[in-house]
């Protein structure tokens, strides 16, 4: 895989720069110091990010000083594990995407690996009966159900995108689709993790849909979808049927609602402005998972109506730019690429969010960039790495390979923007 | 080639579905924040808690603890939170001292039946034992403190809840004066009922804003008010002369079989209370149902108004001194029987011996304890004057020995007794019965102030039995002092009077409550009872009693032995003398000991 890295040209214009009677370079300086990226999109991470350590600190300061001494210590480990993101999130966007793709299926097998890792060797981790987490060395553990969801997404473009290729969608493309996402369900699925696994389910079908299969075929697997996951809840352990049971027959059995309603308090609390931060009250032991699954509710405590429909639209803001991408894009690996990131960004913020305001049944899929949880805001920065570098250049084709590009002059790999030099 | 136009609908499709779920988010969050919030403002509320006082001691006059509170501790579990119930359970039975099959089956109640759902329910609380002593606390308290992070420590769902505990350590001693406590807390009956506020102190608060865990948030509101321990209360009771009158009561209980037998000892020349004993008793450590049901806890010293008999002629002798000049001369005949209004009225003497006990004056009525002659003396004073003196004695209003309230309500109940009103005139039975007590009833506090009176040569002491009050740290806050009510006779008529007593002791009817080596004024009594139901004087259920005080001339004792209903025999003389002269006899050397320290 080629990095992008300034030809020795541009490393001329950017020590001119500093001349003051040669403005004209500056635009060649910006250039070479970021890449040409969506800026909004760069900005809305940033903010989500950063934002998101703040809240994260208010959240989780009561339950570090509780198990560990330390305010700082959920807060520190964030940091370290952003730090890390936005280093891969660079290096990602970086990349030549149409190497990328020629490796996914290695990248896929290799996630393979590491799930298979985590339930079948020692370097499993099991806590609080779940065996979701792999041993690191010098590292805190990893949870490769994470990593799985972006490979899996990279993978299926790939596929897909060559599918797409053809002129229609046929039964065959569903079988593919199905050998790829199967092996992975099914890893995940005895974790237990049944929220990943629902969130992997539904991501394939969105991208799916986009990918163009027909609406018969799209019927027909939705029925076969739901009779599978009647026999899956007889395979759920008596914890996840408890809380399903619970949401839908309602009663407090055993506490499962509990989560929810001192969540949905938290929100009303809140108000319209909020206590301010680290104020809130339920974080104090009242609401269990404050600093993960049910951050958003310490938002709504603390910054009121405004926070949370400031976190909501920042959020709106960066699945419509996914979006948005996907529809600009000319090649269908980009398009759905950008589109499956963007459907995994949107499927985790409605469920978390629906979660705490109790319009869905307690499960723990944790808020993008906010959450307490290292590997979910590695994966998640990561995700953003992949919509940045398609944002470089929506209208470049990745599979005709990087030749084309040099015979089209576009040989240092970035998207041809006409005049854009001359801006 | 390019991306097909189907993938660029379904793109602004799916994207546009995602908008309109945000939407319904956005509704959902304004439902809750902005239109619902207004109820949901509790958690700001500051949690109050009591600090629970500790309840101060109840001390005999020297300082003897009779009622104390203790630091104990109550073993809890959760049994849901126990991990192997098995090994806690012989853990615990070693600590604990109880069988093993015991604990492991309350350990097991992990569900609990909730009768107002009408499911069952997690139970998170059983009591495993209570009141465990501080040192049994420790060793568990070791076993509840985990070793490292990782692992839970071997109690794990064992919980141990400080309290406080009243404890009795002389147990049956003066229980029924001393009552007991509730399961709250408070003071059900006797001392530990009338001077409850004092001995309950005043609760303190810890006011906090709390966590889930329910510990005070730092830097937020927290605020402590210490609560004010009770006061302590020293009894004028003597736990010595209290141990003799115990154990010779207890001795002819179980003699007689009496419903109940009490003794008083009072200091004539104070009014102090020496002992006040009433059996059979109770443990107030741990109060059965049956204690409660049986009247083991009625404190009949004070609680029981009887009709006195023969103790009363004490009182018509007295006032016979007064009113009647001729006292000293007079001599009227006992025939055994006659025939007075309507009735006809009998000495005792004739039941036994069909006969009266001849010619005698109101010095020979007590000696003997004639019916006859005394009524004719309550005859020639007239029933007005002689129910003054009854009044002036004390007789008809509670005594006040308990002390009163600051709005002058007594602190315990106390029976008044019944005095009447005024003597029919138009039968001469009613005097005549008064006269030799019948048709009046007294308690056995009210009899033997009236008695001290008398041995404290005319003037009538307030009887009482809290000599101090005392704060937590000691400082006296109230001491009662002797009080004079009134002076009810002369001096001369007192010594009249108690020169009666040591001849019926003497001479009389009293001879088994003499007491070697003192002069002893005493008077029997024998009274005939009202059974339930019955409109006349049983022949077969009897108040016994025996009242006097030594020495005669200098008195530092007045006793009381009362026996309701004794079986076997049933005179004074027999069943309650031979307790008099138990009690004052050793109570004497009791004092000397006092004295000579």
């Amino acid at each position: 895989m080629r990095a992008i890295r300034p030809t020795p040209e541009e490393y001329t214009f950017s020590y001119a720069a500093s001349e003051p009677d040669r403005p004209h370079v500056r635009v060649a300086t910006v250039r070479v110091l970021l890449p040409a990226f969506d800026p909004w999109l760069l900005f809305l991470v940033f903010v989500l990010t950063f934002g998101g350590l703040a809240m994260l600190f208010s959240a989780s300061y009561a339950i570090g000083i509780e198990q560990y001494q330390s305010p700082f210590y959920f807060v520190i480990r964030q940091a370290v594990w952003a730090a890390l993101g936005f280093a891969a999130m660079l290096w990602v966007s970086c990349l030549d995407l149409s190497r990328l793709r020629a490796w996914s299926l290695v990248i896929y097998l290799g996630v393979l690996i590491l799930l298979a890792a985590v339930l079948f060797t020692p370097w499993g981790m099991t806590h609080e009966h779940v065996r979701r987490w792999l041993k690191l060395p010098f590292l805190p553990p990893f949870q490769p159900s994470e990593l799985a969801k972006i490979a899996l997404v990279l993978v299926l473009a790939h596929c897909l995108g060559l599918a797409l290729q053809h002129a229609h969608f046929s039964w065959w493309t569903w079988l593919g689709v199905v050998a790829l996402s199967a092996p992975v369900v099914g890893l995940i699925f005895p974790e237990p993790h049944l929220s990943t696994a629902v969130l992997i389910v539904l991501t394939t079908m969105v991208m799916v849909f986009l990918a163009g299969a027909k609406w018969r075929q799209m019927g027909l697997v939705i029925a076969g979808v739901v009779v599978l996951s009647v026999f899956a809840y007889s395979l759920l352990t008596p914890y996840q049927r408890e809380r399903i049971k619970s949401f839908f027959i309602g009663g407090d059995h055993q506490g499962s609602n509990y989560q929810a309603q001192q969540s949905v308090r938290a929100l009303k609390e809140g108000g319209l402005w909020g206590k301010g931060f680290c104020q809130s009250q339920r974080k104090l032991f009242f609401l269990p998972a404050a600093h993960t699954d049910f951050i958003f509710a310490i938002i709504g405590e603390e910054f009121g109506l405004a926070g949370t429909l400031l976190t909501l639209s920042l959020f709106g803001c960066l699945i419509f730019k996914c979006y948005h991408l996907a529809h600009q894009c000319a090649d269908p690996f980009k398009s759905l690429l950008c589109a499956g990131i963007g459907t995994l960004l949107a499927l985790q913020v409605l469920i978390n969010i629906g979660v705490a305001t109790h319009l869905l049944p307690t499960t723990g899929v944790p808020l993008p960039f906010i959450s307490s949880g290292g590997s979910a805001l590695l994966c998640t920065l990561l995700g953003m790495g992949l919509v940045l570098n398609v944002s470089r250049s929506p209208r470049e084709w990745t599979w005709r390979g990087h030749d084309e590009d040099i015979a089209r002059r576009r040989w240092h790999g970035r998207t041809h923007l006409p005049g854009v030099s001359h801006r | 080639m390019g991306v097909q136009k189907t993938t660029k609908k379904r793109t602004v499709f799916v994207l546009a579905f995602w908008l309109v779920c945000i939407a319904g988010l956005v509704g959902r969050l304004v439902q809750l924040q902005a239109i619902a919030p207004a109820r949901e403002k509790q958690s700001n509320a500051l949690d109050e808690r009591d600090i629970l006082p500790r309840r101060g001691a109840i001390l005999s006059r020297a300082g003897v603890p009779l009622a104390l509170t203790i630091d104990r501790f109550d073993v809890t579990a959760n049994p849901p939170a126990v991990p192997n119930r098995a090994q806690a359970a012989v853990q615990l039975a070693a600590l604990l001292g109880l069988p093993k099959d015991e604990i492991l089956k309350k350990l097991s109640k992990t569900q609990r039946w909730n009768p107002r759902t009408r499911a069952w329910e997690k139970n998170h609380y059983v009591m495993l034992k209570e009141a465990v002593p501080e040192a049994v606390a420790a060793n568990i308290r070791g076993l509840l403190t985990p070793k490292d992070r990782k692992t839970l420590p071997p109690l794990y769902g064992i919980e141990l809840r400080e309290r406080h505990l009243r404890y009795y350590p002389l147990r049956q001693f003066a229980a029924q004066l001393l009552g007991y406590l509730n399961d709250a807390g408070a003071g059900v009956a006797g001392l530990e009922s009338g001077y409850d506020e004092e001995l309950g102190g005043v609760a303190g608060k810890e006011i906090a804003k709390r966590d889930a865990k329910k510990r005070a948030i730092p830097g937020e509101w927290h605020e402590v008010i210490p609560p004010v321990d009770g006061h302590d209360i020293v009894l004028t009771i003597d736990d010595g002369i209290q141990l003799i009158a115990e154990r010779a009561v207890e001795v002819a209980q179980r003699k007689y079989r009496p419903n109940w037998m009490c003794a008083l000892v009072m200091r004539p020349r104070t009014g102090e209370v020496l002992a006040m004993t009433t059996k059979p008793d109770f443990d107030p450590n741990r109060v059965t149902v049956q204690d409660v049901s049986a009247g083991r806890t009625i404190n009949y010293a004070t609680r029981f108004a009887y009709e006195p008999g023969s103790t009363f002629k004490l009182i018509t002798a007295a006032a016979a001194v007064e009113r009647v000049p001729t006292w000293d001369v007079a001599r009227y005949n006992c025939e055994g029987v006659r025939q007075v209004g309507k009735h006809s009225i009998r000495c005792w003497i004739y039941w036994l011996k069909r006969r009266g006990h001849g010619i005698g004056g109101l010095s020979d009525a007590i000696k003997d304890s004639c019916n006859l002659v005394i009524c004719r003396f309550a005859q020639e004073m007239g029933g007005d004057s002689f129910l003054d003196y009854i009044r002036n004695f004390g007789f008809g209003k509670p005594t006040g020995v308990f002390g009163e309230r600051k709005d002058g309500r007594g602190r315990c109940r106390e029976a008044r007794g019944i005095v009447p009103a005024r003597i029919e005139r138009k039968d001469p039975a009613h005097l005549a019965n008064i006269s030799f007590g019948q048709a009046v009833m007294v308690t056995p506090m009210q009899l033997l102030t009236a008695v001290c009176a008398i041995a404290n040569e005319g003037v009538l002491m307030k009887p009482y039995l809290v000599r101090e009050i005392r704060t937590s740290e000691g400082d006296v806050i109230l001491r009662h002092r002797p009080q004079v009510v009134r002076r009810v006779i002369a001096r001369s008529t007192a010594r009249a009077v108690t020169s009666f007593m040591v001849r019926c002791v003497k001479e009389g009817t009293g001879k088994p409550g003499a007491v070697p080596g003192y002069e002893v004024a005493g008077k029997t009594g024998t009274a005939q009872k009202v059974t339930k139901g019955a409109k006349t004087y049983s022949g077969s259920a009897y108040v016994s009693s025996f009242v006097g005080f030594l020495p005669a001339r200098r008195p530092e004792l007045a006793i009381l032995v009362v026996a309701d209903e004794p079986k076997g025999s049933y005179y004074g003389s027999q069943v309650c003398a031979p307790v008099f002269r138990e009690i004052a006899e050793k109570s004497m050397i009791r004092l000397k000991m006092i004295a000579d320290h």
